[in-house]
């Protein structure tokens, strides 16, 4: 059976979120992930789009985003692309969530959200060509 | 995947509201949960049921959300709780430990009886 594979070229938008979490829902099922490994995968990209969204393209501006799905042995890799400003998001510890909590603030929730659902998340930058979120999770049976 | 929406509904006391959630809050829905609790927060002290139970679906756009409004509220003897959280959600809030500084509730209805937000003054 070939291998399914997700390519996504798309504005820029958060009018297009629910979108994407349909088609990325659609594919992380096809490669075989649980249900539950399902929807981690959902929240991370989400999660990695808003990070786009916000910080690497002034608001307003028509822009472009490319989400890429790709398995690898027993690993489904997806990375969310994106040709704006560089931006490097830093890890985030538990530790630093629960302090902010304590303070009813909302930094670093995303990025900790992701690590928390994928087991690898890496970004890097491609100088003048495009910045991109590598997220990896393990296709375990259910 | 159920279409946002909102749904307020008066408590009875001043200030007080429930708020029906359907859908998904991401970055797009979030702002206008915002939006919406806006002129809520200018009557009274402001004390909210977000009812989640026909939310599908949130992320840090929307917790975010929860923590801004608790927190804006909090300091005039407001706040805000949430009630009826699926499976899913709920997981959302015991990763990132907001159900730590948020009220959790089974039901809306439990949470105006038993939080002591909502206790007669």
């Amino acid at each position: 059976m070939p291998t399914p594979e997700l390519a996504l070229v798309l504005t820029a938008t958060s009018r297009n979120l629910a979108g994407i979490r349909e088609r990325v829902r659609n594919y992380a099922s096809a490669c075989g992930l649980p249900v539950m490994a399902v929807d981690d995968v959902v929240l991370a990209v989400d999660e990695a789009v808003t990070n786009v969204l916000r910080h690497a393209y002034a608001p307003g501006k028509p822009a472009r985003l490319e989400i890429i799905g790709t398995v690898a042995g027993d690993r489904i890799v997806i990375r969310v692309r994106d040709f704006g400003r560089k931006f490097s998001p830093r890890p985030v510890t538990e530790a630093q969530i629960q302090k902010a909590l304590t303070r009813h603030q909302s930094h670093g929730l995303g990025r900790f959200l992701m690590k928390k659902c994928m087991d690898s998340v890496r970004y890097r930058s491609v100088p003048r060509r495009y910045n991109e979120t590598v997220m990896i999770k393990h296709i375990s049976p259910c | 995947m159920i279409p946002f929406s909102l749904q307020v509904q008066p408590l009875g006391a001043p200030g007080q509201y429930v708020i029906q959630v359907t859908g998904a809050l991401d970055m797009k829905t979030s702002q206008e949960l915002e939006l919406a609790c806006q002129p809520l927060m200018q009557k009274g002290q402001g004390k909210m049921i977000l009812d989640f139970s026909r939310l599908e679906y949130i992320n840090s756009q929307g917790l975010g959300v929860l923590l801004q409004l608790q927190k804006q509220l909090g300091t005039r003897g407001g706040g805000v709780v949430v009630a009826g959280l699926s499976e899913r959600v709920r997981g959302v809030f015991e990763t990132t430990g907001v159900h730590k500084v948020i009220g959790v509730y089974a039901t809306a209805e439990q949470a105006r009886r038993n939080d002591p937000l909502f206790a007669k003054e």
